[in-house]
């Protein structure tokens, strides 16, 4: 059966909706091809390159998603397209090496709109309409409605659950097989180094869209810290096509050096009557998540011996495999630390098993310049912001930024990328640069730290993050200087390919 | 078949006391007739083919075991009497017994065990119940066996199984294969605040941890199994993006799992495109209702349009049964090819179940379990008339039969009143 005739098939309205898909699909594709031999020629008034150096009236060619040259008065090949907006200038994509993407999920939304109609609707959306039966409290085995009945009564009135005695239990998403620790990481262990972030996100996900539109087009998809070692992160690209978006899979193994470890996640909870779970065997000191780390690295060195690991908190073996070769530093480790002690905490821990790591967030790093700067420390640091939004808000971590640390940390000549982590549009990466140059960062360097510095950080800095001959042609034109608080990315290019328009 | 039915009861009720009469009651209030004689031959108006189209007036001969011996045009002029056990449906159409795939007939809430996420060991067949009244009322809408999955509560679900729906050999259930396919879901049912996984991250670690032992020839038997294709995959997912996400592992150990989906089959179709021809993949979609968004009901067209093989999945143990049916019709209201739809309760359906070789089509060799409708099955308006398992009839309508002109039972009682 051919698909016009299965077109023809739907119904009016449907077949515009799939037919506009289809024809959105044929004509991306269509592009996709035209573009290995297409040329494209921006011309604008300033180019950035990303590396600090900056070209007045240049010329930036593109020649099968990739950056054939750039120069002042370059000669326009006869054919090539020639996109030229009047007071513009060019940078290349921005790229955030710890981006912590919004989850669009159901079990998600389920959380954060935390009503019981809602969850009762996705429970349908699964299970179908029944509403009695099927569905017990994994801690009591009780049989419950699909909505909880019995628990919620118990969570409004902020008591513990007189069954189960978990305070932090939420028996409402239990009950009903929805379990959401409102968490993109695996935290049925503390010691999570074999899984992937990737497996976790949705490419297709609005988040990157957002991205996009602000100029961002390579992330380092970051877990959250919900455990002690993390999933490794992956780096993608925020648009083209989606099989084509994943540049590193398995990238970095992430770390936290904090207290979100025991904050976020399902939470922890001393053991009760010895029932121990996950939810109670995890660390809930700062002690508690050293010795974690610790215990990890060590057990990675026996496993790899082929001498046996013991004990309650031992990772999967699966685990230490992948840790092993963070040790011999094949895999590279990213800490997130943010206070004062958990950064001296972090390197203390670098020396014991000679790691060498990239710190994340850093909040508190004008406090250990010089600890940063005799490590040779690579740094993402970020986001600069007067409060602490978004998940910040909720850990007495993050109260003592300082708008000068960044650059307090380039002037000291440690390397520092910036990052946007979870803010978009008006407080995204773009914007991150711009209150870096407020606090005294030259144009040129406050851009660097959102191009070429992260890609280098990456290891990608062969493909992305400057304007060079050889390069993949992502590209953002702005509406006027790249910093100014009044411009906009008016078209944003990822390997050539226009993502977004906004001429 | 009146007489039968209240003879029986009568003859038992000394021999059973009370208890035996309640059960024989309530088997004939279900309708449900007592095992028979086979027939020999099944005559009707219009007889489905493999391919989902209908033949016109043909007759099925069976064979002493209950199987298909040859499928012929049938006579008008055959002598009457000819053959004792000829039931003949002249203006009714006869199809393969309906395959229900992804189902929970049966199971009773029974199938998820969630002491561990690894439950490969556990079959859904092993706790099937044929007495329940799922099962039975299945029988009656004509669903004569179906693929049960054990309840998606764990990444490595555990083994979906094929039974039929009426009870085999001295009550014993019908296990017609015990160990079809290994089920893997990402679903978000799977996830576990107290003995993990606690993401989509963690479940996808442990099912690529079990496909990367099996690839390597070490781990759980029956996954090796399972990727030799000696058994097949069943991949659940409740979005498109699970469903990409789970088919990593699977794609680099070689395999096509069939995949079960009910929402977003659309963008699954369209951003697969013409990969689910030249990949093989197959499906298993629904269940359906009228309250559904037209997204979701065209999904099931795309993807047979891009060449995939679709099977449709059961409800729960509360849905009507004939919802199966309901369910497909809609898809083909919104664009799934009617020969196609029917493969789907069919044929197609019975190659996802892997058990093609002995259910799922009218064709010499494959086991007679047959129903007669009184119409097309894809019209909401179409009845069952009788249902038969290995040339049985297990199920006759009694009022409907009347009703269809020239319905006749060769077998020496003629059925008009």
């Amino acid at each position: 059966m051919n698909l016009r005739h299965q077109i023809r098939r739907f119904g009016a309205a449907l077949a515009c909706v799939a037919g506009a898909m289809l024809a959105t699909d044929a004509h991306a594709q269509g592009q996709n091809r035209g573009d290995r031999e297409q040329t494209i020629a921006i011309k604008a008034d300033t180019v950035h390159l990303g590396n600090g150096e900056t070209i007045e009236n240049g010329v930036v060619l593109i020649v099968g998603g990739k950056i054939a040259g750039v120069g002042p008065g370059l000669a326009i090949p006869r054919g090539a397209t020639v996109i030229e907006v009047e007071r513009s200038s060019v940078t290349p994509g921005l790229i955030d090496a710890y981006a912590r993407l919004e989850r669009v999920d159901p079990f998600d939304a389920a959380r954060r709109e935390s009503g019981r109609g809602r969850l009762a609707e996705i429970v349908r959306r699964m299970h179908g309409d029944h509403e009695t039966g099927a569905f017990a409290c994994t801690c009591t085995g009780f049989d419950l409605c699909p909505a909880g009945h019995m628990h919620f009564e118990y969570e409004v009135d902020g008591v513990t659950c007189p069954l189960c005695a978990f305070p932090n239990h939420m028996p409402m998403e239990a009950a009903s097989g929805l379990v959401s620790t409102a968490s993109l990481t695996e935290s049925s262990s503390e010691v999570v180094a074999h899984t992937s972030v990737l497996d976790s996100i949705n490419l297709r996900g609005a988040d990157f869209d957002r991205l996009a539109g602000g100029g961002v087009t390579t992330v380092f998809v970051s877990p959250d810290s919900a455990a002690v070692i993390g999933p490794r992160g992956a780096i993608v690209r925020t648009g083209g096509p989606v099989r084509g978006r994943v540049v590193e899979e398995q990238s970095a193994v992430q770390a936290a050096m904090n207290s979100d470890t025991f904050r976020f996640g399902p939470g922890n909870n001393p053991p009760f009557r010895g029932f121990v779970t996950n939810q109670t065997r995890r660390p809930n000191t700062r002690m508690g998540v050293t010795w974690v780390f610790r215990k990890a690295f060590y057990d990675s060195a026996r496993h790899a011996e082929g001498l046996p690991v013991s004990g309650a908190d031992t990772a999967p073996l699966a685990a230490l495999d992948v840790l092993h070769r963070v040790r011999v530093g094949e895999v590279p480790l990213r800490v997130h630390a943010r206070q004062k002690n958990d950064i001296e905490s972090a390197f203390r821990m670098g020396r014991e098993f000679g790691l060498s790591f990239t710190l994340l967030e850093a909040t508190e790093a004008y406090e250990l310049i010089d600890l940063l700067k005799d490590a040779d420390a690579t740094v993402v640091f970020g986001p600069i912001e007067a409060d602490p939004t978004g998940p910040r808000r909720f850990t007495p971590e993050a109260r003592r930024g300082r708008l000068g640390t960044f650059r307090e940390l380039l002037d000291a000549g440690v390397r520092t990328a910036l990052t946007a982590q979870d803010l978009r549009d008006e407080n995204g990466l773009a914007r991150q640069a711009m209150y870096a140059v407020w606090s005294g960062v030259s144009p040129g360097d406050a851009l660097r730290a959102v191009t070429l510095t992260p890609a280098e950080i990456l290891g990608i800095d062969d493909r992305v993050g400057s304007i060079e001959a050889g390069k993949d042609a992502d590209l953002v034109v702005w509406s006027g200087e790249p910093l100014d608080p009044t411009s906009r990315p008016l078209l944003v290019l990822i390997n050539g390919r226009v993502e977004v328009d906004r001429r | 078949m009146i007489g039968t039915q209240r003879k029986r009861p009568v003859r038992r009720r000394r021999g059973l006391g009370r208890f035996g009469a309640g059960l024989i009651a309530l088997s004939a209030c279900a309708g449900l007739a007592p095992a028979s004689e086979r027939a020999s031959e099944i005559v009707a108006g219009k007889v489905l083919q493999p391919d989902g189209t209908w033949r016109e007036s043909a007759a099925v001969r069976l064979d002493r075991s209950g199987r298909i011996a040859s499928v012929t045009d049938s006579d008008d002029q055959a002598p009457r009497g000819a053959s004792a056990g000829a039931h003949v449906y002249r203006d009714a159409y006869l199809t393969p017994g309906l395959i229900e795939l992804a189902s929970q007939i049966g199971l009773a809430a029974n199938a998820s065990e969630q002491t561990s996420p690894d439950q490969m060991d556990l079959s859904a067949g092993a706790v099937f119940d044929p007495f329940d009244r799922d099962s039975i009322a299945a029988l009656r809408a004509g669903i004569t066996s179906a693929m049960i999955v054990p309840t998606p509560r764990a990444p490595l679900a555990g083994r979906a199984s094929v039974v039929r729906t009426a009870p085999g050999e001295g009550g014993r259930a019908d296990v017609v294969k015990l160990d079809s396919a290994g089920v893997f879901s990402v679903a978000p049912g799977v996830t576990n605040t107290l003995f993990g996984p606690t993401s989509r991250a963690g479940a996808m670690g442990m099912i690529r941890d079990a496909v990367g032992q099996a690839r390597r020839g070490e781990g759980d038997a029956f996954i090796r199994a399972a990727l030799g294709r000696e058994a097949g995959c069943v991949v659940i997912g409740l979005t498109a993006d699970d469903v990409f996400t789970i088919l990593g592992p699977f794609e680099l150990a070689g395999v096509v799992p069939t995949v079960v989906l009910r929402e977003e089959t659309l963008d699954l179709a369209l951003a697969m495109g013409e990969e689910i021809a030249e990949t093989g993949y197959r499906f298993i979609v629904g269940q359906f209702g009228l309250s559904d968004r037209p997204e979701t009901l065209a999904g099931p067209g795309v993807l047979a349009g891009f060449g995939g093989v679709l099977g449709f999945a059961g409800g729960t143990s509360a849905d009507d049964p004939d919802a199966l049916r309901r369910g497909v019709a809609l898809a083909t209201r919104y664009g799934l090819d009617p020969a196609a739809a029917r493969r789907a309760l069919t044929s197609d359906a019975a190659r996802i179940a892997g058990v093609a070789d002995r259910l799922g089509s009218i064709e010499r060799g494959r086991d007679a379990d047959l129903v007669v409708w009184s119409h097309d099955p894809l019209r909401p308006d179409a009845r069952v008339i009788a249902v038969y398992v290995e040339g049985r009839r297990v199920y006759a309508a009694e009022t409907d039969a009347a009703t269809i002109d020239g319905w006749d039972d060769r077998a020496g009682r003629r059925q008009q009143r």
